[in-house]
């Protein structure tokens, strides 16, 4: 086992070292070390330094050729994709591009690759000598390839064939552009020589390399000796053929083709890195972009020459033919058939017409017999068979014509095009001082005057082209069937269409804008016109628009009418409930309720007096047992007597609760409206901002659109005016749009945060302040009769007499508190309101006072106006009816806007007026409530009024209903949110162990009256120990119960103490509890269904 | 043209880096989980005045050859493949367990493939720059 510290290595040794040199090199350098080693003396020192040198640069270049046979070795292999160049390379470049790659020197590497690109940019300019001697010879290659073609009875190399060439291109590294004119070349090749796609493609590639070239020109030098005859009696095609195949075959078998073709293998590696170094080859991102243009190409010039072998024309001439001598031919035959075959007997004659008929028609058509005799012979045809198939062949005939035109067309397009492109070069030689120049060579494009022969040519030349062009029209003609007559009426009729809708249409655009203008009966005689039969097109639109005008005009109107009426619908019903609570006298009503709680009270006071009067009297007589019977039912009588007000009390404020719940309606309805005449205004601010920026524009274009007087001209310039003024002034009613929305914003938050949050605060000021205030009267009490109770600390009597006398100055003075509290709250509930009011008086005052102003302005620029008008008139620059036209348009415009702004601001003057009057009601309830005899029930009235906000700020929010029946509610007193509770209009009796509106926490016990009324009959003990179990939740203190009460009770004290602090109770119950449950629920349900179609109503603004 | 960014000898000291960092890889692979031998990896590169790189040298602990190996702890390397071939025909055998955990060699000569390859696309760049060059200088034409 190896020690801890030693240590394994692994080494890699780089061959940069040992291939700074070439072979080359060495070699050399081992020749001239040969040769001085040689002319050392024998046994020397030098010698045998030279030996060891000489020894080893030959291990050297040993080991080096070792080396670069493994790396081309490992390059055949596949390491690099160049593998296709390198099979065909002879042993002498194999050395070469091993010992070139495995130098890596970089000197070496730049000299390989200068070599590749100046290869490159030669082959560049080989190809385009190439293509220029291609194009030049274009017109006769193609006429003798044509000829070549009819005599082979070639039309089109097989889709694998070009693949396959294709393929061969591909690994020959060609460029997508280069494999696309070679293969084009190709087909023409192997036309020629009858030679297969492939080989012909092999070829061309092999000879591509600086011998194509020079072929082809030689070639087409010798075309230009050959006259017609020789090329249609196929003489020169095998000429060509002859020469083609010797160019490549010969070349190809010798030493010199093989060199060639492996001196072209390498030049194509070289000139492959060499595009790919100078980046304009592109030679990799053209492999990849190219393709598709590649096979689109390719795909394109096969399509072409399918279609030049399947002229749409000349299958159009054959069908026609065809088909004419179908129908004038076998329609008579057949209706003789038909008419020979339905005779019963035929005469001899006829039964031999009838077989003619028969021969004639399956000659036509062989698939019309449907019977045969044993010889095979048709006896009968399907007539009707028949007939499909001439109505078939007339169909296809329609298409092929259709087709036919179509490609005569485009024949027509391609000879428009030509003629276009030469045009220059006749008008240059039409023209009198104009000069025809041509280009003097393929490389240097130097242009030079054309010779009087190459002008001849030339215009010749078009000549050609003007009667092809002629040609390919009459062909058209023909094709439509003489069409070209009436293609020219055709064309005079559209163009005088297009004439009279321009006409129209011009027309039409100053009748639309003057609509505006019109009355509805004017408008309605355009809807007639256009409605009568046989109307013009102009006429039929003027109509639609004119109707369009009318629906704009009828629907703004009446949705406006409607807006308005349900807003008038909505103040007037606001009005009406102010009304209906300003008729009621609150305090009378209060003290009514008062008075039937003091009768109750009256009734049982006196029988409980009685009672104890009785018990007092006959103290003595009395056993214990009459004593404590006496006892309960003076309890019992409290008892009832407590239910029976607690009963009276119900009613009234159930009954209050109503009123109350209407006073926070109206609060909340001119809060609501003062929000929307708030919104409103905003937006009117805006509108008017807008239409009077807009107007101006429609103004001057009015202007300009009288002053254009018809012109049509002046009319578009006017258009073009307005649309460049309402460009400009867009970025004005941008603002104008941004700080609409930006103060609607700020009305809304106000409305919707501000005020509820005013209101929510002053309720908790409030209780607040009244629990303080509770606690500090208790505690200044205690002070006061601290003393005097410590002195009577052991007279138990007295001191009962004076904590009496500290509970009745508690309770008095708790009520005067709560009296205060009430006032303040309500008083200040008021002013929130008012100063939304006030907000909104300021706002109107605020507008009130920027309309004023604005009319001033406006008065003062008209005055100015028109001073400037009556200096125009009297300098004539306008008569006396434009200046009458204008001033008088300026004082309307004037008086439209005072009348508005008067109208606007009476409205507004109204509804402040509005506004207080309902805040001055609010205000007047609030003091009728605090000036209410009874501490319990205006307390209970002030608890719903607060209820009552609540439930306003409750609908505020705008809660959605989760779902039918089920309400999302915030308690009065916990402030907590309870979502979706279920409403129970009708509880039946049993435990509610969730939140229902009825049992406001779950976990409540409801008994239904009936029950109640059963209970307290038969289970009167269940009552008892239901109030015997009740938790009572007061503010302060407690609440002695009946039994201890008759106990603490001294002797002879009054009834009265009792009224006291049932009153006491009742007030603390009522302050902490309140009565939320006999107002919420159907109330709510009432005054939810009429906010929300006051605001449906009113947010229709 | 901008793709030559390093140095040979950057390129080197890169892909020596590498080098090792996979050969950490592998140790974590094979559960290899000695610390002295992970933590032994070192690398040193020679390089001529020109800044052609010489050679690339790793050192680490012998061991680590032994963890290669299989070998070790009684278990010599004529065992290995017996043990290989009992455990393929008994499967779980019982005794020592060691087992060859190939780490090394494939990692090593794969990465010296890779650097071949780097080094050559790093010559022809060489050559497209002094190309580059000589053309903007106009010492050859086009």
């Amino acid at each position: 086992m190896a020690a801890q510290t030693e240590e394994a290595k692994a080494k890699v040794i780089l061959d940069g070292k040992q291939a700074n040199a070439t072979i080359k090199e060495m070699e050399n350098a081992v020749k001239q070390l040969t040769a001085e080693w040689r002319n050392c003396a024998k046994g020397s020192q030098e010698l045998a330094d030279k030996s060891k040198e000489i020894q080893k640069l030959n291990t050297s270049i040993v080991d080096t050729k070792t080396q670069t046979k493994a790396m081309t070795e490992e390059m055949k292999r596949g390491q690099f994709t160049m593998e296709g160049m390198f099979a065909n390379l002879k042993e002498k470049v194999l050395e070469f591009g091993g010992a070139l790659l495995a130098a890596f020197a970089v000197d070496k590497m730049a000299e390989y690759f200068k070599e590749g690109i100046k290869k490159a940019v030669e082959l560049k300019d080989t190809e385009n000598i190439l293509l220029l001697v291609l194009d030049k010879n274009k017109s006769s290659q193609k006429e003798l390839i044509g000829l070549a073609r009819e005599r082979a009875g070639v039309t089109t190399n097989g889709r694998l064939e070009i693949e396959q060439a294709e393929k061969f291109l591909a690994i020959q590294q060609r460029t997508p552009d280069q494999i696309r004119k070679t293969i084009v070349a190709a087909q023409d090749l192997a036309v020629v020589t009858g030679q297969s796609l492939q080989s012909a493609v092999e070829e061309l590639d092999a000879t591509m390399e600086g011998r194509m070239g020079k072929g082809l020109l030689k070639l087409s030098a010798g075309f230009k000796d050959l006259t017609k005859d020789q090329l249609y009696n196929g003489a020169a095609i095998d000429m060509i053929g002859a020469k083609y195949a010797g160019l490549a075959e010969d070349e190809a078998k010798t030493t010199g083709g093989m060199i060639i073709m492996a001196e072209k293998s390498w030049s194509v590696l070289q000139r492959t890195l060499g595009e790919y170094i100078l980046g304009s080859g592109t030679f990799y991102q053209s492999a990849l972009q190219g393709a598709k243009s590649w096979f689109d190409s390719i795909t394109g010039h096969i399509a072409r020459l399918n279609e030049e072998n399947k002229s749409a024309v000349k299958k159009f001439e054959e069908l026609s033919t065809s088909v004419g001598q179908l129908v004038n031919e076998t329609t008579p035959l057949l209706s003789r058939y038909d008419e020979l075959s339905s005779k019963t007997n035929l005469s001899s004659d006829e039964q031999g017409e009838l077989k003619k008929i028969i021969g004639d028609v399956t000659a036509v058509m062989p698939g019309a017999a449907d019977a045969f005799d044993k010889y095979g012979n048709a006896i009968s045809i399907s007539s009707d068979k028949v007939r499909d198939y001439i109505k078939n062949q007339i169909i296809l005939l329609q298409y092929t014509n259709k087709k036919a035109i179509e490609e005569t067309q485009k024949d027509l397009d391609k000879a428009n095009k030509e003629l276009k492109i030469h045009k220059p070069d006749i008008e240059s030689i039409q023209s009198p001082r104009g000069t025809y120049t041509i280009s003097s060579g393929y490389h240097d494009l130097e242009m030079r005057d054309a010779t009087q022969a190459e002008v001849g040519k030339e215009m010749a030349a078009n000549q050609e082209r003007l009667n092809n062009q002629i040609a390919i029209t009459l062909k058209l003609g023909v094709l439509r069937g003489d069409s070209l007559q009436a293609a020219i009426d055709n064309f005079k009729k559209e163009k005088e269409a297009r004439d009279k809708e321009a006409a129209d249409s011009k027309k039409s655009v100053v009748d639309v804008s003057e609509f505006k203008k019109k009355t509805i009966d004017e408008l309605q005689h355009f809807v007639d016109a256009g409605a009568v039969m046989g109307a013009t097109e102009t006429e039929k639109r003027l109509a639609a628009s004119a109707k369009t005008e009318i629906d704009h005009r009828t629907n703004d109107g009446k949705k406006t009418q409607e807006h308005l009426d349900k807003i008038q619908e909505s103040y007037k019903n606001l009005m009406d409930s102010i009304k209906e609570m300003e008729g009621k006298n609150y305090a009378d009503k209060l003290t009514q309720t008062q008075a039937e709680i003091r009768q109750v009270e009256e009734k049982y006071d006196a029988m409980i007096k009685k009672a104890l009067k009785y018990k007092e009297d006959n103290a003595k007589l009395l056993t214990p047992a009459q004593k404590t019977e006496i006892d309960d039912n003076v309890t019992k009588l409290q008892i009832a007597r407590t239910t029976q007000v607690n009963q009276v009390l119900i009613q009234a404020e159930q009954k209050f609760s109503d009123d109350v719940k209407l006073i926070h309606e109206n609060l909340r309805v001119a809060r609501l409206s003062i929000t929307q005449r708030q919104l409103y205004e905003v937006k009117k601010k805006y509108d008017d901002a807008r239409k009077e920026i807009l107007g101006a524009v429609d103004f001057k274009y009015a202007e300009e659109i009288k002053a254009a007087n018809g012109d049509a001209a002046k009319i578009i310039s006017a258009a073009e005016h307005k649309a460049e003024s309402l460009k400009k002034i867009q970025k004005d009613i941008d603002k104008l749009k941004y700080a609409e929305r930006q103060e609607n914003k700020d009305v809304r938050e106000a409305a919707d945060l501000k005020f509820t949050e005013d209101l929510n605060n002053l309720k908790l000021k409030s209780d607040r302040a009244l629990a303080e205030d509770k606690i500090k009267i208790q505690l200044e009490v205690n002070a006061k009769y601290k003393k005097l109770l410590d002195a009577n600390l052991h007279d138990s009597i007295k001191t009962n007499e004076i904590k009496e006398q500290m509970d009745h100055e508690v309770a008095d003075r708790t009520i005067k508190l709560n009296k205060e509290n009430v006032k303040k709250f309500a008083e200040s509930a008021v002013s929130v309101a008012n100063a939304a009011v006030g907000g909104l008086s300021q706002i109107f005052s605020m507008q009130n006072n920027m309309e004023n102003d604005q009319l001033k302005i406006d008065e003062q620029n008209n005055t100015e106006k028109k001073d400037n008008l009556k200096k125009q008139l009297d300098s004539g620059i306008i008569n006396k009816t434009q200046y009458d036209a204008r001033v008088g348009k300026m004082d309307a415009d004037i008086a439209a806007k005072k009348k508005k702004m008067d109208h606007d601001q009476a409205e507004r003057a109204k509804e402040i007026a509005l506004f207080n009057a309902l805040i001055n009601v609010a205000a007047a309830v609030a003091a009728a409530l605090t000036a209410g005899p009874g501490t319990g029930i205006v307390l209970s009235i002030i608890t719903a009024a607060l209820g009552a906000v609540q439930v306003g700020y409750i609908l505020n929010q705008k809660v959605p209903q989760a779902a039918a029946g089920r309400y999302s509610v915030i308690g009065q007193d916990d402030n907590k949110l309870y979502k979706d509770v279920p409403m129970v209009p009708n509880p039946a009796t049993g435990l509610y162990t969730s939140p229902t509106l009825i049992s406001e926490t779950g976990g409540e016990f409801v008994i239904d009256p009936a029950t109640t009324k059963n209970l307290m009959v038969n289970y009167p003990h269940v009552i008892d120990a239901i109030q015997h179990a009740r938790v009572a939740q007061f503010a302060t203190g407690s609440y002695p119960t009946s039994t201890s009460q008759a106990q603490a009770l001294p002797p002879g004290q009054s009834d009265k103490n009792d009224e006291l602090l049932s009153a006491i109770k009742e007030l603390n119950n009522h302050a902490k509890n309140g009565l939320r449950s006999y107002m919420v629920y159907s109330d709510f349900r009432i005054a939810d269904d009429k906010m929300r179609v006051i605001e449906s109503d009113v947010s229709k603004q | 043209m901008d793709k030559v960014k390093f140095t040979p000898r950057e390129v080197a000291d890169k892909w020596a880096f590498f080098t090792i960092k996979v050969w950490k890889e592998k140790l974590w692979k094979y559960k290899i989980l000695g610390k002295s031998l992970r933590s032994s990896f070192k690398s040193k590169i020679s390089a001529d005045p020109d800044g052609n790189v010489i050679s690339i040298e790793f050192g680490f602990k012998y061991t680590g050859r032994f963890v290669d190996m299989g070998v070790g702890r009684g278990v010599r390397i004529s065992d290995v493949r017996e043990n290989k071939t009992s455990r393929y025909l008994e499967g779980k055998m019982l005794g020592n367990r060691r087992v060859a955990k190939k780490w090394y060699g494939k990692t090593f000569y794969h990465e010296v493939a890779t650097l071949r390859e780097i080094m050559a696309r790093d010559f022809a760049h060489k050559g497209i720059l002094q190309i580059t060059e000589d053309i903007n200088e106009k010492t050859i034409s086009l």
